[in-house]
């Protein structure tokens, strides 16, 4: 199963030190622009820029090109995308992907209109956990850190940390 | 081609005063003062513009970063610091978990 990830959920898989579990598990694919806006932080030494870089360099991550351009330019120039969100989005409206992971409040909506597979990272997580890929100590402590960035509405946070304490 | 231009201004005193005060706090001449508030302000009102059209869902997160100058990590991190939260309801969380494992299953 290929997964089209944009760079939102791939900078809070990694703040929540789970994007390599992730990636590892899963068939992650990511435009060739949101990999250079990923690695706009690699100068400022972001974690999420090194871990991304080494994950491609691993060939846990890989980059692939949009084989529907036009797609692209649709998107943009209806939604407002930036070129990698359009690009994450344009991955599984053009087949290449069977499903999205976006953390994206717009990305999400397009998704939504257009009814793709919609995951963000906390499902991933919780995957990665009913899989038995991480324990619920590594579960409970990623959860912890998507919470404390504050991204995400604190009940969601919570309804998954639930989740994981009562397995 | 010009390095610099001349500007000759005529403000409030409030302003005016604004501009003092930094010059004698920042130990600076009222031009550096002057330069350092516009980039500065202008830096702000970037931010504001992108925080306030990613609120509204007419931009994704790439493209605020854009208008903000930011990097995609930094944007992300002044939106969450603003309290502007996803919007990812507990309905679309548990779809997402049932997506993932169907196509596990596949």
């Amino acid at each position: 199963m290929k997964i089209a990830i944009d760079s939102c959920s791939v900078i809070l898989l990694a703040k929540a030190t789970v994007l390599e579990a992730v990636a590892s598990n899963y068939d992650l694919l990511i435009s060739d622009n949101v990999y250079k806006e990923i690695l706009q932080g690699k100068d400022k030494k972001f974690i999420d820029a090194l871990v991304t870089e080494k994950l491609v360099k691993d060939g846990k991550l890989k980059i692939s090109k949009v084989k529907e351009a036009k797609i692209i330019k649709k998107l943009i120039r209806d939604f407002s995308l930036g070129i990698g969100e359009a690009e994450t989005l344009a991955f599984v409206l053009g087949s290449q992907c069977e499903a999205i992971s976006t953390d994206n409040k717009q990305g999400r909506k397009v998704a939504k209109i257009y009814n793709l597979n919609l995951i963000g990272s906390i499902d991933l997580i919780i995957s990665l956990f009913k899989l038995k890929i991480i324990d619920n100590y590594k579960a409970i402590s990623a959860l912890k850190m998507l919470k404390e960035f504050g991204w995400f509405q604190d009940y969601l946070i919570d309804s998954a940390l639930e989740e994981v304490k009562n397995v | 081609m010009y390095k610099t231009k001349f500007l000759g201004l005529r403000m409030e005193k409030e302003i005016y005063d604004i501009i003092d005060k930094v010059t004698h706090e920042e130990k600076l001449d009222k031009t550096s003062a002057i330069k350092i508030l516009i980039q500065e302000g202008w830096k702000e009102l970037r931010l504001k513009k992108a925080l306030n059209e990613y609120q509204n869902g007419l931009v994704s997160v790439d493209r605020a970063s854009k208008i903000a100058g930011l990097t995609i990590s930094e944007m992300m991190k002044e939106i969450a610091s603003h309290g502007i939260k996803s919007d990812e309801t507990l309905e679309e969380y548990r779809k997402g978990i049932k997506i993932l494992q169907k196509l596990e299953a596949r």
